[in-house]
């Protein structure tokens, strides 16, 4: 099963893409806590892309493409065309670190280690490719 | 919260009507913590749905922040 759902580059469209997440994986048998986190996981891919790679100009489309492997694994494509992002490069600051500096952000990608299985940053053809896969 | 976190000492916080929370609603409390810990502020959150409490879990935070079920527990740890 594969869906797409393409979006302006507004935080306001974040609530469709928890939406549509949530939709496709209401069909799936998972709990409800597994599936929230999920939701939350692609909502701080989209949102980081919004903000950061594409400073929130809804002229900018991002897609989300959604294929579920039954029994195995539920694969998120994520695709822009703004500044891409380097995750190799990327060191995830501790908790102490974030508390002490008393900041708000940091947050969002340590949450997406912790529910996805896997995450790939890649550039193709202008693209930034974001790839997320939880295994079932 | 702000303002409650520059004012107060005891501070319970009622999450019961909260159905989601990103890093951005995390990011709230977290950039308290040190604030929190410096002017000694007990701070209660408490009526987490069990989707709520897990994302808390996810970074640890249960350990960093008195979480309990019901008004009655945050009362009695603030007591």
């Amino acid at each position: 099963m594969n869906k797409q759902l393409t979006i302006a580059c507004d935080p306001k469209c974040l609530p469709d893409v928890r939406k549509f997440v949530s939709e496709i994986l209401s069909k799936i048998n998972l709990g409800d806590v597994e599936a929230h986190k999920i939701v939350l996981a692609v909502d701080e891919i989209c949102a980081n892309l919004i903000i950061h790679a594409n400073n929130s100009n809804p002229s900018n489309k991002l897609n989300v493409s959604v294929d579920v492997v039954p029994t195995r694994e539920i694969i998120f494509i994520i695709k822009d065309k703004g500044r891409s992002f380097d995750f190799s490069s990327y060191e995830e600051p501790s908790l102490d670190e974030i508390v002490s500096s008393r900041r708000k952000g940091g947050l969002g990608l340590m949450l997406v280690r912790r529910i996805m299985d896997n995450i790939e940053f890649t550039t193709e053809k202008n693209y930034n490719i974001c790839r997320l896969v939880k295994k079932l | 919260m702000k303002e409650a976190f520059e004012s107060e000492k005891k501070i319970m916080v009622d999450l019961s009507g909260l159905k989601y929370i990103s890093s951005a609603g995390l990011g709230v409390f977290v950039s308290h913590l040190e604030e929190i810990k410096t002017r000694k502020i007990q701070l209660v959150l408490f009526g987490l749905s069990e989707s709520v409490y897990q994302v808390f879990s996810l970074l640890g935070l249960p350990e960093l922040i008195q979480i309990v079920n019901i008004k009655e527990e945050a009362i009695s740890k603030l007591s």
